[in-house]
């Protein structure tokens, strides 16, 4: 596959790669499900939103800003013993997804926050006027017209989950990253190091351009 | 109500639909000032009507009308449609109630997600009515607005004029009995301001419905009102029928809004072209309104008598509104001024409405 590379590098490398992408997608996964909910709580009890309530929305809106401003090799290390409680250990592949899914969630549900935020008032405005409940107007009409801003919101947060796992490596979760830094940085094997940034490169421009297709597809204005 | 609304006799409407009394709706504002959005307005707009409201930017027409479905509730106040207290309603109820009043907005508010045949299949989807009834009724709503052909356009790909016919179409898939127009046709250009009332016009007689439309141009409620309300400040200032308004308007800021619309400023040079006063007199501009039976020439010729003027007549034309035709003449009026004032109040006493002419063009 890779010439230049001895067939155990090429087979550690082909691991790395699948445990980024393990650790990508299954934080990203995490990063919905429960990032949409949170995104869609913090819309509703906005000021002058479906359900406004500040008791709900200021305490969320500080949790959140508190998991995205925290450096994330510090998050990791400071929620070990979360992690150890959800991943039943601290270190691994596994357990790196905790962190990840964390800081992606926080990450993600300000993103659709701002999507949803971007909704025209006065599409929800009509809704309302034509007798829509609050379901309704936040099924058939937020979500459905936010779609293409949640869609590049699933994109960013991926591009950038590629970045966070590099640092996984600090709680031993592996991944291209951390192959970078032990075999390209640590043993001086450049070639090693060029391999996993041209992947990683690719990679993320395969995912952005993928993201920008699909917002294309979704948009209809 | 307000000491400078001027009352006419409005025919009683037993089949009112839609009665607002006494509604008052403040806003806070900044360091404490509050506007009064809606400062005690009493309207009623009797079935099968047409009835504007129109008023200057922040009169609080948009507040008024968005109190007829509730979308604004106001701090005190009556809301009776069809018959209904719409306060007393629960929110249920309230939802119920909004199906069966139509409402279309300035900027048309469609779905971009979805087709012209989904925007207006919302309503019917929303209120539960399943999917094999909607097709139908959407393609009922389309033909009755002409868009037949464009169930399958997405709203980005359509013009303003057929977005908001999409928009009316949509307003009337429920089959409401009363329609909202909150500026639905500020963002358009003339020509598909005028299909768009058309059409507005057209669906009332075949529908019979009830509308309400807001606007801040007097010739929208020239071209499809039966009635009209000029409101200023949160206030009414003066109500009745189109035609008695405009030719006998009593408000100054009606006077305004009409001689904007229907008035017009002398062509450029003609007002040079005029001879000028003799010393000790005056030369003014006058506009001249008059609608019934009284010839303007003998008027002319006798005020001119009476009050030792010298009348001429610059322009003149013939408008209408609706069915029924007004004259409108400019003059220009030399002699003392108390003269030309008196013959100003002799005119007001035939009927006939003077409004000073712009000189300016
Ligand atoms: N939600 C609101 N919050 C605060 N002030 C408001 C609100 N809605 C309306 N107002 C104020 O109430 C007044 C009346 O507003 P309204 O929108 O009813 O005017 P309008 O006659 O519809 O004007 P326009 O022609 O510009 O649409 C304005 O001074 C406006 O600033
Ligand atoms: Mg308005």
């Amino acid at each position: 596959m890779i010439p230049w590379m001895t067939p155990m590098l090429q087979q550690l490398f082909i691991e790395s790669a699948l445990e980024t992408l393990m650790m990508v997608s299954g934080a990203a996964v995490i990063a919905i499900v429960i990032g949409l909910p949170l995104a869609v709580l913090l819309h509703a009890t906005d000021r002058g939103g479906l359900a406004q309530n500040g008791l709900v929305n200021r305490p969320l809106g500080l949790l959140i800003n508190a998991v995205r401003s925290t450096p994330f090799i510090i998050l990791m290390v400071a929620i070990v013993p979360f992690t150890r409680l959800v991943a039943g250990t601290s270190i691994g592949t596994g357990a790196a997804i905790v962190p990840l899914a964390l800081a992606s969630t926080a990450f993600i549900a300000r993103l659709f926050e701002t999507a949803f935020r971007e909704v025209d008032r006065g599409v929800v405005e009509a809704a309302r006027a034509m007798g829509s409940t609050r379901m309704q107007i936040l099924w058939k009409v937020i979500v459905p017209e936010a779609l293409p801003g949640l869609i590049a919101a699933v994109t960013v947060t991926l591009v950038s989950l590629v970045g966070y796992s590099a640092m996984a490596g600090a709680v031993g979760g592996g991944g291209l990253g951390d192959l970078g830094i032990r075999f390209g940085y640590q043993r001086f094997m450049p070639e090693v190091m060029a391999s996993v940034v041209i992947v990683l490169i690719l990679f993320v421009q395969g995912l952005q351009s993928f993201g920008d297709w699909l917002v294309r597809r979704v948009r209809r204005r | 109500m307000s000491q400078t609304t001027s009352h006419r006799p409005a025919p009683a409407a037993p089949d009112c639909a839609i009665r607002l009394s006494g509604l008052h709706r403040r806003f806070p504002g900044r360091g404490g000032v509050s506007t009064k959005a809606l400062d005690g307005v009493s309207l009623d707009v009797a079935a099968g009507e047409i009835f504007g409201i129109v008023g200057r930017s922040g009169a609080g027409k948009s507040t008024l009308i968005r109190c007829v479905n509730l979308l604004e509730r106001p701090d005190s106040g009556e809301v009776f449609v069809l018959g209904e207290d719409m306060l007393m309603l629960g929110d249920r109820a309230l939802r119920e109630r909004r199906r069966g009043i139509g409402m279309v907005f300035q900027h048309f508010n469609l779905l971009s997600s979805r087709t012209v045949a989904d925007n207006v299949a919302y309503p019917l989807e929303i209120a539960g009515i399943p999917a094999a009834e909607r097709a139908p009724r959407v393609a009922e709503a389309l033909s009755l607005v002409g868009l037949s052909e464009k169930a399958g356009a997405y709203p980005a790909q359509l013009s303003g004029g057929q977005k908001q016919r999409v928009g009316i179409a949509r307003a009337l898939a429920p089959r409401p009995r009363i329609l909202l127009c909150d500026e639905a046709t500020s963002a358009l250009d003339p020509e598909t301001t005028q299909e768009i009332l058309g059409l507005i016009k057209r669906l009332r007689d075949k529908l019979d419905l009830t509308v309400l439309l807001i606007t801040h141009e007097m010739a929208v409620v020239k071209e499809i009102c039966d009635q009209v309300a000029v409101m200023e400040a949160g206030q009414v200032v003066e109500q009745g029928r189109v035609f008695e308004v405009f030719t006998r308007p009593q408000h100054p800021t009606t006077r305004r809004f009409i001689a904007d619309t229907i008035g017009y400023a002398v062509p450029p040079g003609t007002v040079s072209r005029l001879p000028a006063a003799r010393p000790g007199e005056e030369r003014r501009l006058l506009q001249v309104l008059f609608a019934g039976p009284n010839s303007t020439r003998a008027v002319i010729s006798e005020a001119s008598r009476r009050f030792e003027l010298d009348l001429d007549i610059i322009s003149g034309r013939i408008d209408a509104i609706g069915e029924e035709p007004f004259g409108l003449m400019a003059l220009a009026a030399y002699g003392a001024t108390a003269q030309i004032d008196a013959a100003i109040a002799w005119f007001g006493e035939l009927g006939l409405t003077v409004t000073p002419v712009n000189e300016g063009a």
